[in-house]
């Protein structure tokens, strides 16, 4: 089933290649001096993943590359990009974020609030790097990854964890004596069609959280008319805090991608596109932000893939069900002041390895981290 | 303690609809013999026996008797073997599990997921899918199908339409639309005259049925007739939302027991198989209860994988626009937007979604298929009567179309 990923992997490096004229790794290393050398020496770092499980057809395969313009003609020409990350976990969006997050497969119920059973790189980050909260945010569209940010791990936990913003939420609060003109921005995923009532204790919490970020909800709420989805929501988020808090560390989950699961291809395209401005729009954002600007690592990733078009048991992009070689083999973008630029990587990697890697980065210890190096990065 | 498939009893069967559970007390010491996850599976299956089609109570009962004689074909103990290796989810140390094997096989995938051994489940299906092909193989004679998929009801541009179809044909970009309708529709009647075989004639619609007087032979479903118990289940749904406590398994789980009498569901008239069916693709399917272009595609899915069709006309219509989830399911009637423009987009792709779907049949080297445009000037058509890989700017009409392709 990998021969499949393989063959994938090379037209995805023959399209770059011809594309943007750039090379592999190993021919890289010889040639280019690191930025790093001029780097300060803590960098700031910022994952995205790329929305709700994306296949290659619409994005990096020839036949994709309509979809996704901006990250081709933006950002490929300066990042770093493997070709071949392998999730070899549960293709179920919480879950698989969890395990982004924690550098383990985590095995949990998709569908249940649960924490992670392993450290997350932010509670890895807080305490090695003696960091408040403050400095390490989740911003995450669905009500589902409220426990995103801390895990329930003996060791770690117990306040360790990232300040986790669910904009949805902030919009039903700010909604709240407004006219809910912005129902468009409160759609949860397909799969997940179960609306929790917000308790008061929430409510409280998320005012305090308003309050941190310095956010106007009146400001919030102007934006909101004008957003198109959650995700252009969470993205005005992530430049508010930038702005305002400016974590050393920031981890954005996009989700417009997963109406996929309804089963409109035109929806599931265009998402991929407005995915694709967001994380261009955020590039541009931490170019012009002087807390960000030369020094931030930028990550982006899908979770996973979607089902193969071939696969009896699946039904195309719809789902991501089968657990096939597709759905399971996606790609990696980084860049940064000391990212190389111009280099693909083929080797197979796993989506676990981000983790460790991010620690290195960060200078914290991911000790129970099941993965491994992304050496290419560091 | 496990429930193994040595425990079963014939009063496990008890709750099955009256044909299934004969079937399955005649096979019980063959099914006692069957690895636990194989066999949660193939009871799921067998306990929809009632009211499956003819091809698929067939093949069914070939399974069953295959499987008995599993000790003379090294093959099949092969790959029951793979389903024997698996790890065995706790659901199956619950006493009387097979008589609700829909819940015990959800248990069992979330097991495993959880236990990292969902790709061995995985091969170990498509090894036994391949010993089913071969079943087919010995049971059903090959058929000269035909599938024809209307699309782009009022979309106009049709820029590079049906890219993925058209190495497989020839792509006719000059088709004139007058009359085109009306010829696919006295084909489809004429081949169900010549061959009337049950459930083998199909016109599946997006909107309303095109035409709405019956013909002879033809089973017709369509998204504008099933709107009552489209409604219905959307209030089930709203109603499970509001309450906050129902996940989205256990929302599936109850979907998947109601029947159609639960959901008010008379299109299908008399027909209990035609009515079940209809229940299945909107119980199963992901977004058939919002998105009609949905509908259209997971329903040829469907009849593909199931009723393996002679003759299936496809037409599709505009869906309902994007919005927001509680909106799309709300059951309030009235005038909707529509986007016939996504709607052309997601019938190329399941158009070709069905001529995938139409290629895992028996014999399909001899099977046609077209696509056409209503709205627009293009068509492909892929038939062994054709060639592969070309456009053609003749100008020509629909049933020209079909002429050529039928050879």
């Amino acid at each position: 089933m990998f021969r499949m990923s393989c063959e994938r992997a090379i037209s995805r490096r023959e399209f770059l290649r011809s594309a943007a004229g750039i090379g592999t790794a190993t021919a890289m290393f010889f040639g280019l001096p690191l930025r790093a050398a001029a780097l300060p020496p803590m960098p700031k770092t910022i994952v995205v993943t790329f929305g709700g499980g994306a296949r290659d057809e619409e994005t990096f395969a020839p036949e994709g590359q309509r979809y996704i313009p901006r990250l081709l003609e933006e950002l490929i020409p300066q990042a770093t990009f493997y070709t071949q990350v392998v999730n070899r976990g549960i293709l179920g969006h919480y879950v698989a974020n969890a395990g982004l997050a924690t550098g383990c497969y985590e095995t949990f119920d998709n569908f249940m609030p649960i924490a992670p059973s392993n450290p997350t790189i932010f509670e890895y980050y807080r305490r090695d790097r003696q960091r408040p909260a403050s400095d390490v945010w989740v911003i995450a569209p669905s009500n589902g990854f409220d426990h995103i940010g801390e895990s329930n791990h003996t060791l770690y936990g117990h306040g360790l964890g990232a300040t986790v913003v669910l904009p949805k939420q902030l919009l039903t609060l700010a909604n709240h004596h407004a006219v809910a003109d912005c129902d468009q921005l409160l759609r949860d995923n397909y799969e997940s069609p179960i609306a929790s009532p917000l308790t008061a204790k929430r409510q409280d919490s998320l005012h305090g959280m308003a309050e941190l970020m310095k956010l106007s909800m009146d400001d919030f709420l102007a934006h909101a008319r004008k957003s198109q989805s959650p995700d252009e929501l969470s993205l005005y988020i992530a430049q508010h805090v930038m702005q305002t808090v400016a974590p050393s560390l920031l981890w954005i989950t996009l989700h417009d991608i997963d109406i996929a699961h309804s089963g409109a291809f035109s929806l599931y395209t265009e998402a991929i596109t407005r995915t694709d401005s967001i994380c261009a729009d955020l590039w541009k954002s931490i170019q012009s932000n002087p807390e960000y600007a030369g020094k931030t690592n930028l990550f982006l990733l899908p979770d996973f893939g979607r089902d193969s078009d071939m696969s009896p048991g699946g039904n195309g992009f719809q789902h991501h069900r089968t657990g096939d070689a597709l759905s399971r083999t996606t790609w990696l973008m980084a860049m940064g002041p000391n990212i190389r630029q111009s280099v693909t990587v083929d080797r197979p990697v796993q989506s676990v390895d981000l983790v460790p890697t991010l620690a290195h980065l960060l200078g914290c210890n991911a000790r129970f981290s099941r993965g491994s190096l992304l050496t290419e990065v560091l | 303690m496990i429930a193994s498939p040595a425990s079963l009893q014939s009063s496990d069967f008890a709750k099955y609809p009256s044909q299934a559970r004969d079937l399955a007390q005649r096979y019980l010491p063959t099914l006692t013999r069957l690895p636990v996850a194989f066999l949660a599976v193939f009871l799921r299956e067998l306990m929809g026996y009632d009211w499956q089609f003819p091809v698929e109570r067939a093949e069914t009962e070939a399974q069953l008797h295959t499987l008995r004689n599993r000790g003379d074909l090294p093959n099949l103990q092969q790959t029951l073997a793979r389903f024997d290796s698996l790890p065995i989810a706790p659901c199956f140390q619950r006493t009387g599990w097979a008589a609700q094997p829909s819940r015990a096989v959800e248990e069992m995938t979330a097991f495993l997921w959880s236990a990292g051994a969902m790709d061995a489940f995985h091969v170990a299906g498509a090894a036994y899918g391949d010993q089913l092909a071969q079943i087919r193989v010995q049971q059903e004679k090959v058929r000269d199908r035909l599938c024809i998929v209307i699309v782009g009801r009022d979309a106009t541009g049709e820029q590079d339409l049906f890219r993925h179809l058209r190495p497989h044909g020839i792509c006719f970009e000059n088709v004139s639309a007058g009359g085109g309708l009306k010829a696919v529709m006295s084909l489809l009647e004429k081949r169900a005259q010549a061959d009337p075989v049950p459930y083998a004639h199909w016109y599946v619609d997006g909107g309303e049925t095109h035409d709405s007087g019956a013909r002879a032979g033809v089973n017709s479903i369509s998204y504008g007739d099933l709107a009552p118990t489209r409604r219905n289940l959307l209030q089930y749904m709203v109603t499970a939302r509001s309450l906050g406590s129902v996940g989205p398994e256990e929302l599936r789980s109850r979907m998947m027991q109601m029947g159609p009498t639960q959901l008010g569901n008379s299109q299908g008239g008399s027909d209990e198989v035609l009515r079940h069916f209809e229940l299945s693709v909107l119980k199963e399917g992901a977004g058939t209860q919002i998105f009609s272009t949905t509908f259209v595609q997971w329903t040829a899915r469907e009849l593909l994988r199931r009723a393996r069709p002679d003759t299936l006309v496809l037409r599709y219509a505009p869906r309902q626009a994007d919005r927001p989830m509680n909106e799309l399911i709300s059951v309030e009637d009235g005038e909707q937007e529509l986007d016939p423009r996504g709607s052309l987009v997601d019938a190329e792709m399941g158009a070709y979604y069905t001529w995938i779907n139409l290629n895992r049949l028996h014999g399909e080297e001899n099977c046609r298929f077209i696509s056409w445009h209503e709205s627009g000037t293009t068509a492909i058509a892929v038939s062994p009567a054709l060639a592969k890989g070309t456009v053609s700017t003749q100008t020509c009409d629909v049933e020209q179309l079909l002429h050529w392709s039928l050879g």
